[in-house]
């Protein structure tokens, strides 16, 4: 179904089924095409049945966005006479909805289906995977080629997207360092629960009221304390306080935790503990602050500027090699019967890999820090530290992905067997050992559950940095829920969605590179 | 030969993202300034269609005459934007005289008249000495238009019941007709509005039949009243709004001055001007210009893009600059 829409704000708008299109029988085409696949089900040889779906559903896909976007151009050339007279008509646009979807969505069914057949029938993945992306070329190549620009989505776009790939980078660099930021804090603070009985339930009910902070109210209350603490010099006022701060309460902390155990009476080591908590909270926040704010507009800059492409194209190539490497190691001959050739090539790639990205991050940190000279003059606000922008969004999505993570941790943890530990004990381990070597192996896949859905979270939460100025794909759900402009809401909620399927298949990559392949075949039917 | 195959589309795959994703990177935006290069003029704005349109205005402006600025533009609400410029996070945005006189100063211990937010004159001149003297914040001169709350109707309704203005409505609601109000929270709740149209021209609107939504938008309730549905016959609208043209509704004029003005003005902080005196003799002619019916008719523009091309605010900003001869192409 189509609906013409006669301007970017409009309610009153005029809708056509694609087979209600008079003289128009290329839709019936497409609906007869969509009733092949039935009948090609009957086709009983493997092989060419799966090559005869994948055909059709490539260009089901394909038919399903080009079809109606000629339609659209014809309806949007005639715009005036289809649209009441009464309507305000301004850049009229036409809206493809629920019959392109389904179109779009049965075009992947049948060719999932072919590829399923292909599977079975043995064919290699690579030519799997080539028939399989024939649909997606196509599509970006009638996008590319402007062949859908009547789409109103495709129309926003041209409009107000030429920041969109930027604006995707900034909601990946939000959601990634807020979530590094909380696993080092959720993790620690987790951990800790974990081990003091007595803290546990104060660190899970704090962390559970900062999830119900309203963002808004958040970014209200600490406006004005960031703006004023931009003003402040690093030298001079910064780091004069902030490290002996961190030390002094660090040399506290160890101390009170080792000696006040043994001659402190119990209540009141914790207490003295609790209090040292709270008093390390200031520096602690403060030096976090620094360190994620520079983290954050350091790696923006290298994601987004074009400077340094030397080692980027490095660890893109090592990045990519891995990827091949595994995806083609296990079917190819040559490097299956040379396991140590393979592992040599992985490490090799990945120490390339790590070592590129190391030094474009710290290529793009010298560029942007300061010389010797300056750096005395340089104020908070010159690492990013303002009332707007991007270190209060930062701050919220730090504290917000701290639930699942400490809740994970926690329970992860708890949830060792005793039964195990005490086997590791018996056995000599020391308490490092135990805890490497069983507790945290044996809690992975929880603490990555929750570190999966915080990332997820994190994803849809950013978009709320927009409202106090930290851009990103927000910029285009706000504003288009401003201008009740479905269109401009779409653009910015789609390439959020993607991100966040991307954020989760790479996750969950990772945590079966990560997992232990004793637990991984124990898990194999869980999440 | 299979497997050395493999390996080929291997790197043959390798080669061909790589070779996408630096051509994808290469035309990314210049390093971003980094310090010590003159400080840039930071240009934010509340985040409905009239602000961001006069920020881009502002911001276009600055950038034709050379100077280096930074877009803040469509920051969420008078409280974060107000906070950002008396912080100096921001460095001007556009403020509306009521606003500032009926919010923004007194939320910092300074009561004024509401009987003054209705005189233009005053409200300027009291809204502008309070923040020069103690804010260090630096009106220029205001646009005529005033972009108050009012109410609006559909055309088809205001021709068959021949209502243009609150005499005109509250006659007929008096009549004993069925009134449906969409409107929104502030409007609503507002000491400022709604009940002082209904003070003002003698008529009331009962609570049962007002349908509130969230927030101070307007736009979804005019899509509510164009639309039809729910039975709505009048709706909440901002002078200036240009949805009202795009939905052909009908603003309700205010003969009797029932509210406060909202000239939108830009207001600098005072140390930006003091540096750069010249921007006032730039966007003082610029604002002059901006009458009411400049306004709706612009910001119906900057919604929904000049007549055959859909356009950005921003676009639609230069566009008015061009055509006015502020700028050059």
């Amino acid at each position: 179904m189509l609906i013409v829409v006669p301007n970017a704000q409009a309610v009153k708008n005029v809708s056509f089924q694609l087979l209600e299109l008079q003289g128009d029988y290329r839709y019936a085409v497409l609906f007869f095409l969509s009733l092949v696949p039935m009948v090609v089900g009957f086709q009983s040889n493997q092989l060419r049945r799966g090559w005869l779906l994948v055909g059709l559903g490539n260009l089901m896909m394909i038919l399903a966005l080009w079809l109606p976007a000629v339609a659209a151009k014809e309806l949007l050339a005639n715009a005036l006479d289809i649209l009441p007279t009464d309507t305000f008509v301004r850049n009229p646009r036409v809206r493809p909805v629920s019959g392109v979807a389904v179109g779009l969505m049965g075009g992947y069914i049948v060719l999932f289906s072919g590829l399923l057949d292909l599977r079975k029938a043995g064919v290699s993945q690579v030519i799997r995977f080539f028939a399989g992306i024939v649909g997606f070329v196509g599509i970006y190549w009638l996008f590319d080629s402007g062949r859908l620009d009547a789409f109103s989505i495709v129309l926003e776009y041209r409009v107000n997207g030429d920041n969109l790939s930027n604006n995707l980078i900034k909601q990946l660099t939000y959601v990634l360092v807020s979530l590094i930021t909380g696993l080092v804090i959720g993790v620690g603070l987790g951990l800790w629960a974990s081990r003091q009985a007595r803290v546990a339930p104060i660190i899970l009910y704090v962390v559970g009221i900062i999830q119900t902070i309203p963002s808004l109210a958040l970014f209200g209350l600490l406006l004005v304390p960031l703006s004023n603490l931009g003003r402040q010099q690093i030298v001079d006022d910064m780091l004069v306080y902030v490290i002996p701060a961190l030390i002094g309460v660090s040399v506290l902390f160890v101390i009170v935790e080792r000696i006040g155990k043994r001659y402190l009476p119990d209540s009141l080591h914790f207490g003295a503990l609790v209090v040292l908590g709270v008093g390390a909270l200031v520096p602690f926040f403060l030096s976090t602050l620094m360190v994620i704010s520079l983290l954050f507009q350091v790696s923006l800059r290298m994601l987004t500027n074009g400077t340094h492409s030397m080692p980027k194209t490095i660890f893109l190539m090592a990045f990519v090699g891995l990827f091949a490497l595994t995806l083609l190691g296990r079917r190819t001959h040559a490097l299956r019967r040379r396991p140590l050739l393979r592992r040599r090539l992985r490490l090799a790639l990945t120490v390339a890999a790590f070592g590129a990205a190391l030094v474009t991050f710290a290529l793009t940190a010298n560029d942007y820090l300061p010389t010797e000279d300056t750096f005395s003059v340089w104020t908070l606000s010159d690492i990013g530290i303002k009332g707007l922008g991007e270190t209060p969004s930062l701050v919220a999505l730090s504290l917000y992905s701290l639930l699942p993570l400490v809740r994970n941790t926690y329970a992860g943890l708890n949830n060792v067997d005793n039964a195990i530990i005490d086997s590791g004990r018996g056995m000599g381990m020391t308490p490092r050992q135990i805890f490497f070597k069983i507790e945290l192996p044996l809690a992975f896949p929880v603490i990555m559950a929750g570190v999966r859905s915080a990332a997820i979270a994190l994803v849809g939460i950013a978009t709320i940095a927009a409202v106090i100025g930290g851009g990103a794909l927000g910029e285009y759900v706000v504003e288009g829920a401003n201008r009740i402009s479905l269109d401009l809401i779409l653009l910015g909620t789609l390439p959020a969605i993607l991100l966040a399927f991307m954020l989760d298949a790479g996750l969950r990559a990772l945590e079966a590179f990560l997992t232990s392949p004793g637990i991984r075949q124990q898990g194999q039917g869980g999440l | 030969m299979k497997k050395y195959l493999s390996l080929l589309l291997a790197v043959f795959i390798a080669f061909g993202a790589v070779s996408f994703a630096s051509a994808s990177n290469a035309p990314a935006d210049a390093p971003q300034s980094l310090h010590a290069q003159g400080d840039p003029i930071v240009i934010g704005s509340k985040d409905f269609t009239e602000q961001q349109f006069l920020g881009y205005i502002i911001l276009v402006a600055l950038e034709a005459n050379g100077y280096a600025v930074e877009d803040q533009i469509g920051l969420g609400g008078t409280a974060v934007a107000r906070a950002a410029l008396e912080n100096g996070e921001i460095d001007v945005y556009p403020n509306y005289t009521a606003t500032a006189a009926l919010q923004s100063l007194p939320a910092l211990g300074f009561e004024i008249d509401p009987e003054i937010a209705k005189d233009a004159y005053r409200s300027y001149a009291a809204v502008s000495s309070l923040d020069a003297a103690y804010n260090d914040l630096v009106w220029l001169e205001p646009a005529p238009a005033n972009n108050t709350y009012t109410m609006a109707v559909t055309r088809e309704f205001s021709e068959a019941n021949g209502i243009t203005d609150f005499v005109q409505l509250a006659e007929w609601i008096n009549a004993g007709n069925d009134v449906r109000l969409i409107s929104n929270e502030e409007f609503t709740t507002r000491d400022d509005a709604l009940v002082t149209f209904e003070d003002t021209y003698g008529f009331e609107i009962s609570r049962d039949n007002i349908e509130s939504l969230p927030g101070a938008v307007t736009s979804s309730a005019h899509q509510q009243l164009a639309s039809g549905e729910g039975g709505y016959n009048i709706a909440v609208a901002y002078g200036t709004d240009g949805t009202l043209a795009a939905l052909d509704l009908v603003a309700l004029a205010d003969p009797l001055g029932a509210q406060p003005v909202y000239q939108p003005t830009p207001v600098f902080r005072g140390e930006v001007l003091r540096s750069n005196p010249e921007i006032a003799d730039i966007l003082n002619p610029i604002f002059r210009t901006f009458d009411v019916a400049t306004l709706q008719e612009w910001n119906t523009n900057a919604a929904l893009g000049q007549e055959g091309e859909a356009q950005s605010i921003k676009d639609v900003a230069r566009a008015y600059l061009v055509e006015n001869g502020f700028i050059s192409e």
